[in-house]
């Protein structure tokens, strides 16, 4: 059963489109990755479905489709009853995320209150069960406790619990490990996977890092300037990558063994949302393209065998 | 927390010991005679003599000061010339006229200006905003003791509304010690009012770019939750640091406010102290108002730190 | 989305003066109503000996609290005196006074601004003084010396500048602190600079768009805080024409002459918000890091 449905989605800050024609499904507990660089569009496209894009922003065309309504077309009161209740999200930074003058029990209990119409002592009461299920270890105690006083692989542990409180179908995570240590990553991924598991939410991971999407995903989108490069299950993505761009993201995986080298990045950068080709938006970086890249832009298309490229050499070169 | 407060307390230690000295030294800058000055042109060679006597004017100064300050250590703040009485008791029994001013100018200024700054913050570049911080420059621009004139000659005169000025004590008929309080506490909290609304919108700036406003919106918190408790919690932190500096424009602006509301004050016994060269009042009056000024500060730092979760745990 | 919105900004190089600054500053909507207020009473004052239509000391008790007309435009107060005349010539006392306090605000307050931002032993003592000072109300320490002083206009200028150089010097040193840690001045020490010369070349020029900004403030306050001095009785001697003292003359009669008061109260509301209108232009256009700064 598909809960979300995302239909040429375009996002644009005035004149300037950052985001074009986006298209993918997700499926009830199912777990997608959005992959790409920083300025790929890929957190533009998840607060658009969450409403908050930030001021300036507008979904221009398409629709989002969540739980059989449209939601870019909700009022703002609708949103607020579906956000936190029905969809919910974390963030990269933790600590920025979390109010530095509120205790991590109140950021919990709050949403309760205000979306299950729970009372103060029990909404306390299940911000420490919600402590305890994402592993936070005495929970009673930190509870009442800060942001600041928490580490950081906690924080992010308790924008979970913030997130779960109401047990959402969708669970957005925007680069949810970027900011922690390797081994509290680890952590926080299990977390997730379990989680998701014994709630049955979907779950819509937002990641630069394939290594991190390849451990939990299904379903892959990859990401560039702004539209959708490739798409395919997970298997395939990472068995048989089509476009020129994904390969070069799986390239730049470091790898733990073997000798380690230079690592292989991508050469240049993201154009900014203002200065995208008119073609290809890859082909300047691409060691493959041809003069035909950049005369139009190449439409996504299922790749026999294979993922849903919009790649114009995809089978040339596969 | 408690050794927050300790070390605190320690730094106000070394203003107060200048403010009891600069209030003492107030008397030094008197060119010429003070006695002479304080007696004025009729008074007999006999009485000079007598004055500069209770003055402690014969003895050298280091003895006046040493006076001064075995004096302050008994809370004797010296006796004034003309009331006949203690200064310390004058300064008490006007006390809760002064105190009752500043305090509900200060709340008026608060909660007005946080919320004129708040509203334009949230309404930033649109016509609200621009009528909030108008609203704000043209408070601190006019002259307040003008204003009170102006409000007086309305509501008091035209309107006959509330009285042109004069005190009720609290505990004989609240409602009358409002009455009396409205006109004088208004006018004294406009400046003040301008002053934290100007802060408020450039912290609330500051606050609702954060990611924790975006979070609190995540979590499907109304507008108003959003702004009035996640954000403003956190605009407020800075603001609240000014309101001992606001405190202490207050009890100054007081001063000038009782004199044009007939309020039996502090500030009304400093004026007439200082316009029949009451010495002594004059120095109590000016301690005692920079010692409110200091202790309010530290009380101020306290409630910061209690405001700040990450000040209270000494991070910062 | 910092490309779609980036505009170039100068704060992270400092620079003696950002290219512009004047134009930017004509063009500030603030500045522009500001200089066009202040100006305009400013303007009045300087030209009140020709401008005004009556001597303002002379006494006329047969025009005795006369209400506006077209002879007296203001009307007249209780000794008959024309009050446009007055307040005309008051306008002058309160723009020297302003004008005086923020000169000797600047100057003194800016050295031990400097002194103290830049001396690191100084610090502390001085800085503890100025809180001593701040911990007085200004108004209410003005009125105590220049009472003590004994009243002229020499020593209202005198006791407003020790009210406010806290202030002034408070500024300067939060100025001196920020800039003395940019790299081209620690570049300058490590080259062997002076002290003297590396205050005096490079500190100082950088540090002072927030004391002009801050000096602006100043000649307001200072403006309000004379007319309160004025109101109280030591301000200016009498017969000496001041806003305030023409408030405090209409006082009594407030309710068969309130318009006594009411001229000198507005031209002082104009002197002090084209000021802090101009205070804000100039903060904008010298100093954009200043923006979120109040006074």
């Amino acid at each position: 059963m598909t809960l979300l449905s995302v239909r040429d989605l375009s996002v644009a800050f005035g004149p300037v489109r950052v985001v074009q024609d986006v298209s993918f499904d997700l499926a009830e507990g199912e777990v997608l990755g959005v992959v790409g660089e920083s300025g790929s569009g890929k957190s533009m496209t998840a607060l658009a479905m969450m409403g908050l894009l930030p001021a300036g922003g507008h979904v221009t065309a398409g629709r989002i489709t969540f739980e059989g309504r449209d939601i870019t077309r909700l009022p703002e009161r609708e949103m607020q009853r579906l956000r936190g209740a029905r969809m919910a999200m974390i963030f990269q930074e933790p600590m920025a995320s979390l109010n530095p003058v509120l205790t991590v029990g109140e950021q919990i209990a709050e949403v309760l209150r205000h979306h299950s119409g729970l009372d103060r002592r029990a909404a306390q009461r299940e911000a420490i069960g919600l402590l305890k299920l994402v592993e936070i270890a005495s929970a009673e105690r930190r509870v009442n406790e800060y942001p600041h006083q928490l580490s950081g692989g906690m924080r992010q542990r308790a924008m979970i619990a913030i997130a779960l409180a109401c047990r959402p179908r969708l669970l957005i995570a925007d680069e949810p490990t970027t900011a922690l240590d390797a081994t509290v990553q680890a952590g926080i991924l299990d977390l997730l996977r379990g989680l998701r598991q014994e709630f049955g939410m979907a779950v819509l991971l937002i990641s630069h890092d394939l290594g991190v999407v390849s451990e939990i995903c299904e379903r892959v989108v990859v990401m560039y300037a702004g539209r959708v490069v490739e798409t395919g299950t997970a298997e395939r993505l990472f068995g048989r990558p089509v476009h020129p761009y994904t390969r070069a993201l799986l390239a730049a995986i470091p790898r733990l063994e073997g000798p380690i080298g230079p690592l292989p990045a991508i050469a240049g950068v993201v154009p900014t949302p203002a200065a995208f080709p008119p073609g290809c938006r890859f082909a300047p970086r691409c060691p493959y393209a041809v003069p035909a890249c950049e005369a139009a832009q190449p439409p996504l298309r299922t790749i026999p065998g294979g993922t849903d490229a919009a790649c114009i050499r995809a089978e040339e070169l596969t | 927390m408690l050794r927050y407060a300790a070390r605190r307390l320690l730094t106000a230690l070394p203003v107060l010991l200048i403010v009891s000295l600069l209030s003492f030294g107030i008397v030094w800058i008197v060119p010429g005679d003070v006695a002479a000055e304080m007696a004025g042109p009729t008074a007999t060679a006999e009485e000079l003599a007598r004055l500069r006597e209770r003055l402690g004017l014969t003895r050298p100064w280091h003895e006046q000061l040493v006076g001064w300050y075995g004096a302050l250590l008994q809370g004797d703040l010296g006796e004034s010339i003309l009331l006949r009485q203690g200064v310390g008791s004058a300064i008490v029994e006007r006390l809760p006229v002064t105190l009752s001013l500043t305090f509900v100018a200060l709340a008026i200024a608060f909660v007005a200006g946080t919320g004129l700054g708040t509203l334009a913050a949230v309404r930033v570049g649109k016509a609200a905003d621009r009528a909030a911080m108008g609203t704000a420059l043209i408070g601190f621009s006019l002259p307040d003791f003008w204003l009170g004139l102006v409000l007086v000659y309305f509501f008091a005169v035209v309107l006959g509304w509330l009285p042109t000025g004069g005190y009720v004590p609290f505990a004989q008929d609240p409602l009358g010690w409002a009455r009396s309080m409205l006109l004088p506490a208004a006018t004294l909290a406009l400046s003040q009012m301008g002053l934290f609304a100007r802060m408020t919108r450039a912290a609330m700036l500051e606050v609702l770019r954060q990611d924790y406003v975006r979070t609190a919106r995540a979590k499907g918190m109304p507008g108003w939750v959003v702004v009035g408790k996640h954000a403003l919690r956190n605009a407020l932190v800075p603001v609240v640091t000014v309101a001992g500096i606001a405190c202490g424009v207050l009890l100054g602006g007081a001063v000038v406010i009782e004199s044009v509301f007939s309020l039996p004050g502090v500030g009304r016994l400093i004026v007439g102290a200082i316009q029949r060269r009451d010495y002594p009042v004059i120095q109590g009056g000016l301690l005692l108002t920079a010692t409110i000024f200091v202790l309010v500060n530290l009380a101020v730092d306290l409630l910061y730190a209690l405001l700040d979760p990450r000040i209270r745990h000494g991070r910062r | 989305m910092a490309g779609a919105s980036a505009s170039i900004s100068a704060a992270g190089a400092p620079q003696r003066r950002p290219p512009g600054a004047l134009a930017r500053l004509l063009a500030h909507p603030s500045f522009r109503w500001g200089l066009l207020l202040f100006g305009l009473v400013a303007l009045a004052g300087v030209l009140a000996l020709w401008l005004a239509p009556f001597d303002p000391l002379r006494n006329n008790f047969r025009t005795r609290l006369r209400p506006p007309d077209g002879t007296f435009w203001f009307g007249t107060d209780r000794f008959g005196r024309d009050i446009l005349s007055r307040t005309l010539f008051g306008i002058q006392v309160s723009l020297r006074i302003g004008l005086g306090v923020a000169f000797v605000t600047a100057l003194v307050g800016g050295a031990l601004g400097a002194m103290a931002g830049f001396l690191h032993r100084l610090d502390g003592p001085l800085m503890r003084v100025m809180d001593a000072l701040m911990a007085f109300p200004a108004v209410l320490l003005a009125i105590a010396l220049a009472a003590a002083l004994g009243p002229s206009e020499l020593n209202v200028i005198l006791a407003l500048s020790i009210a406010y150089v806290p202030r002034t010097a408070r500024v300067m040193r939060a100025g001196v602190l920020v800039v003395r840690e940019f790299p081209f001045v620690e570049g300058a020490r490590a080259i062997g600079a002076s002290p003297t010369r590396v205050l005096l070349r490079h500190v100082l020029p950088n540090a002072m768009a927030p004391l002009v900004v801050q000096q602006t403030y100043v000649f307001a306050l200072a403006v309000l805080a004379e007319a309160v001095l004025s109101f109280l009785g030591v301000g200016p001697p009498p017969p000496t024409p001041t806003l305030g003292g023409i408030i405090s003359d209409g006082r009594d009669f407030i309710q068969e002459a309130p318009w006594v008061s009411l001229a000198p109260g507005v031209v002082i509301a104009m002197v002090v918000l084209g000021l802090n209108l101009m205070g804000d232009g100039l903060r904008d256009a010298l100093d954009p890091r200043l923006r979120t700064a109040v006074q």
